[in-house]
């Protein structure tokens, strides 16, 4: 079509100048007075110059020459601006085209789009300010309570401080027990559901629990792991009432990480989902990725599910996303689950259903393509072929603008119509209990919903909830291991460990219940013990003469508490023990993950005189570069590359490479896992003259070590 | 002769970065809220001495999830301002977000504009957390688009700054 029939019947409203040289163009098309406006004398057929008559267009030039000079197919655009003249404001955008050796700069008059991109991000707007207005405000009250509760017994019926801080709030506060008996409910609580708080026979907190099993089928999973939890929820009392409320949930422990409370915020969001409707777009989709959102996930499925055919339900979490928002912030953390989202769209087949429907979440319904014959070991065939592929591309490492890497791989639980359930919420469920499998440490990150899965995980939540009283029921006891010269068989150093009697004849590997407290944050109490212990154990070696540094290990999630170090300085100085005798073990993982924290801890502990060991050297971060302005005092090689010490030529090769790279960098080397003689004498035949293992000690009870260690 | 002087504007949605420059150019302040879509420039010629500057105010668009830090806008700038909403606690973070981007793309004069200082901070506005931030800026302003508080102070800085 040429271009005056387009403009003539209004499709586009634009000005067509074609490049000369530098800022000189020739006028093809334009049509209207605003173009005039703009470049004073534009007449079709006529030389302008285009200098001064556009701070924006003058800029915009800069990139369109630098493309025009490619001679390269395709377009620049400026981005919408607006020009104002005298009164008037135009709404342009400019964009710069090659075609057949020519160079085009076409200024088109975008008011049209301009209004309505306005409307709809008006509205988008007004709702992320007030989301974030209520967010807020739910952080504030969590906060307030959180440090009110723990300076105060809740078990007293008269919480007056708790209840002046609740009790004119807008929002809704209710606080419970951890068997969700309510303590504090204010008034706001019972109006949320148009209750009267001294009339109504029925509880705020009935019919939250009520909406929340009947909307979130992970409700149990949230409470049986005491999670933290934010979401909206629709209420509806016919014929009267139906409103949006925005609940956050949030489990309080005590300083034994045993939960005593839970804080249950609400604040009525009726009118922003109100706004939402308005425009269909707004309340199907998620904004940031283009997906359909959680809603429109759930009709859809609701939908599917009364279709009565065969279909998989994945629940995709990007892991570690988190430290990404806190590594690289929000902007960046949007950009990547753009990325994920447009990841996952391309390895979809044509008929499946992907939504995003929690912050960092995916969900995705996958249909039997050969949906003529229902063969159900061909379609798990393909399904575990589909997640698996889903999964594997997805650990393929993203990038930021600033060319940062980023890995976001995704964990994925599944489940499957009919044979797992037949329900929306049981089939939500059970891919969330899948996804909660596949999210701990070790574990495949892909899980199918099975009935050993579940009763995996009903083993899990019975190692949690006792997990939380380990510490009071004095279930844990330290193991020492002694750290020997490998030359002159004189203990050096030992290094403490944690052993869990959950009974009296059952004990639980730490492989087992470290990641577990990793996760549930348990670690931090757990490591304060620790520290605590390894501290009053240093004071009772003093006192018997024996004067061996010990070792600690300390995870990822300890190195993020904010007084950690303020710990270590308080036991240390309580028990008068020499900081010199206190070593910290810590992973090539933690150096990575929290770089500044870490750097900053690492130094405060260098100054008080703490040292500082790599624990499982070798296995983590390839670059090494921290080694040389970190201060850290030496290298652990980690026991897989001692195991096959003897036999195997590359693990010789790495350990000899760390035993080098520690002379040259004037660190000490430990070598862990010492098994066999052989293991023993490569290592003293090249310079690594430290070890541990069970071939020279296995881990010891305290007594047992203090015996052995003890001056003859 | 007049100079010429690029100043962009940057933020989240939301903080009154069009009212500042509203308030500054025309004296008026808007109580409604009209979100920006891209960029408009607004002139405003300051009489220095010896030299009258013409500044080139850049509003940019609030940068948030419909709408990216695009860094062409940059090129050129004299100075920049980040403009933060201390009735909302997310945004300074944000505006440190968007900072640290704008630093990977120039070193002009940045200042930081803590705006709608008419209406109560939020209950989460940590002032120590701040000040700490402020440090990375060349100047910082308590600033109110509504009452003009601080408004021209600043923008009489950065045209001071910049001809320098």
């Amino acid at each position: 079509m040429q271009p005056s029939i387009i403009q003539a019947l209004g499709i586009i409203d634009c000005a067509i100048l074609k490049w000369k040289s530098h800022h000189s163009f020739e006028v093809l098309q334009a049509p209207s007075n605003w173009v005039t406006k703009l470049i004073s004398d534009a007449q079709e057929g006529s030389k302008v110059e285009i200098d001064n008559t556009s701070a924006f267009l003058s800029d915009f030039l800069v990139d369109a020459l630098d493309f025009w000079k490619l001679h390269s197919e395709g377009q620049v655009h400026s981005g919408i601006w607006t020009e104002v003249i005298g009164d008037e404001n135009l709404h342009l955008e400019a964009i710069a085209a090659c075609s057949d050796n020519q160079c085009y700069l076409v200024i088109n008059n975008v008011e049209d789009t301009y209004r309505k991109q306005q409307e709809t991000l008006q509205l988008a707007r007004e709702l992320l300010i007030s989301n974030d207005k209520v967010i807020e405000q739910h952080d504030y009250m969590h906060e307030r309570l959180r440090s009110v509760m723990l300076s105060h017994d809740m078990a007293d019926k008269h919480h007056i401080p708790i209840r002046e801080a609740i009790q004119y709030a807008s929002m809704g506060v209710i606080i419970t027990d951890q068997l969700f008996n309510v303590l504090e409910a204010n008034p706001s609580s019972y109006s949320a559901f148009e209750l009267d708080a001294d009339l109504s026979d029925q509880l705020p907190i009935n019919i939250l629990m009520e909406l929340l099993g009947k909307q979130y089928p992970e409700k149990e999973r949230i409470f049986e792991t005491a999670s933290a939890w934010t979401g909206e929820l629709y209420w509806h009392a016919p014929p009267n009432f139906h409103k949006w409320l925005q609940l956050s949930i949030q489990p309080v422990r005590d300083e034994n990480a045993a939960l005593k409370n839970w804080i249950f915020t609400l604040s009525d969001t009726t009118r922003v989902k109100y706004l939402l409707q308005t425009n269909e777009d707004l309340s199907l989709h998620d904004a940031l990725t283009k997906l359909p959102n959680r809603q429109y996930f759930w009709q859809t499925l609701d939908q599917t599910v009364s279709m009565s055919t065969p279909f998989y339900v994945m629940y995709f979490d990007v892991n570690n996303f988190k430290s990404i928002n806190e590594l690289h912030g929000h902007l960046t953390g949007d950009q990547m689950l753009v990325k994920i989202a447009q990841r996952l769209k391309a390895l979809i087949p044509a008929g499946d259903f992907l939504a995003r429907i929690g912050a960092d979440e995916f969900a995705l319904i996958h249909f039997y393509e050969n949906d003529q014959k229902t063969d159900f070991k061909a379609f798990l065939d393909e399904t575990v072929e589909l997640v698996e592929m889903i999964q594997s591309a997805s650990t393929e490492p993203y990038y930021t603008n600033k060319n940062r890497r980023c890995d976001l791989a995704l964990k994925i639980g599944v489940s499957n119509y009919p044979t797992d359930a037949s329900s929306v919420e049981e089939l939500m469920k059970y891919a969330d209990l899948a996804l909660h499998h596949a999210k701990q440490e070790d574990a495949d990150p892909v899980q199918f919903y099975s009935l050993d899965l579940k009763i995996a995980s009903e083993r899990r939540l019975i190692l949690e909830e006792a997990l939380t009283r380990a510490i009071e029921r004095e279930q844990f006891e330290l193991y020492i291991q002694p750290i020997y010269n490998l030359d002159t068989n004189e203990i050096v150093k030992a290094e403490a460990l944690l052993r869990w009697h959950i009974s009296e004849n059952e004990m639980v590997s730490p492989e087992v219940f470290i990641p577990i407290a990793e996760q549930n944050g348990q670690i931090v109490t757990i490591g304060r013990w620790v520290i605590s212990e390894v501290c009053k154990l240093l004071a009772k070696l003093d006192v018997d003469g024996i004067h061996v540094p010990i070792s600690l290990n300390l995870s990822p999630r300890q190195i993020s508490d904010r007084h950690l170090f303020e710990f270590i300085h308080n036991s240390v100085t309580k028990n008068k023990v020499s900081a010199g005798l206190l070593e910290l073990e810590i992973t090539e993982g933690v150096l990575v993950d929290n770089h500044d924290k870490v750097r900053k801890l690492l130094q405060e502990l260098r100054e008080m005189g703490v040292t500082v060991a790599i624990d499982d050297f070798g296995t983590g971060y390839s670059s090494l570069s921290y080694l040389k302005y970190l201060p850290i005092d030496s290298l652990k090689i980690d026991q897989s590359f001692v195991f096959d010490l003897a036999k195997n030529s590359d693990d010789q090769a790495i350990v000899l490479a760390v035993i080098a790279m520690a002379k040259s960098l004037k660190l000490g080397v430990v070598a862990e896992g010492i098994e066999t003689d052989l293991q023993k004498q490569f290592l003293k035949q090249h310079d690594c003259l430290i070890g541990q293992g069970f071939l020279l000690s296995k881990p010891l009870k305290v007594s047992d070590f203090i015996a052995l260690a003890r001056p003859q | 002769m007049m100079l010429q002087k690029k100043i962009c504007i940057l933020g989240p949605t939301g903080v009154g970065k069009t009212s500042l420059v509203k308030q500054y150019v025309e004296g008026i302040f808007s109580e409604k809220y009209l979100t920006s879509i891209g960029v408009k420039i607004d002139k405003k010629r300051v009489d220095l001495s010896p030299t009258p500057v013409q500044m080139m105010l850049w509003d940019l668009e609030g940068i948030d999830k419909y709408c990216g830090f695009n860094p062409r806008y940059l090129r050129g700038a004299a100075a920049y301002i980040i403009v933060a909403d201390q009735t909302r606690t997310t945004s300074l973070s944000e505006a440190m977000e968007i900072h640290s981007e704008a630093r990977n793309h120039t070193d002009v004069p940045a200042i930081l504009a803590i705006n709608k200082s008419d209406l109560t901070a939020s209950s989460t506005w940590d002032v120590a957390k701040v000040d700490a931030h402020s440090s990375v800026f060349h100047k910082r302003f308590i600033t109110s688009a509504k009452s003009g508080e601080q408004v021209e102070d600043m923008f009489a800085f950065i045209a001071k700054t910049i001809t320098d």
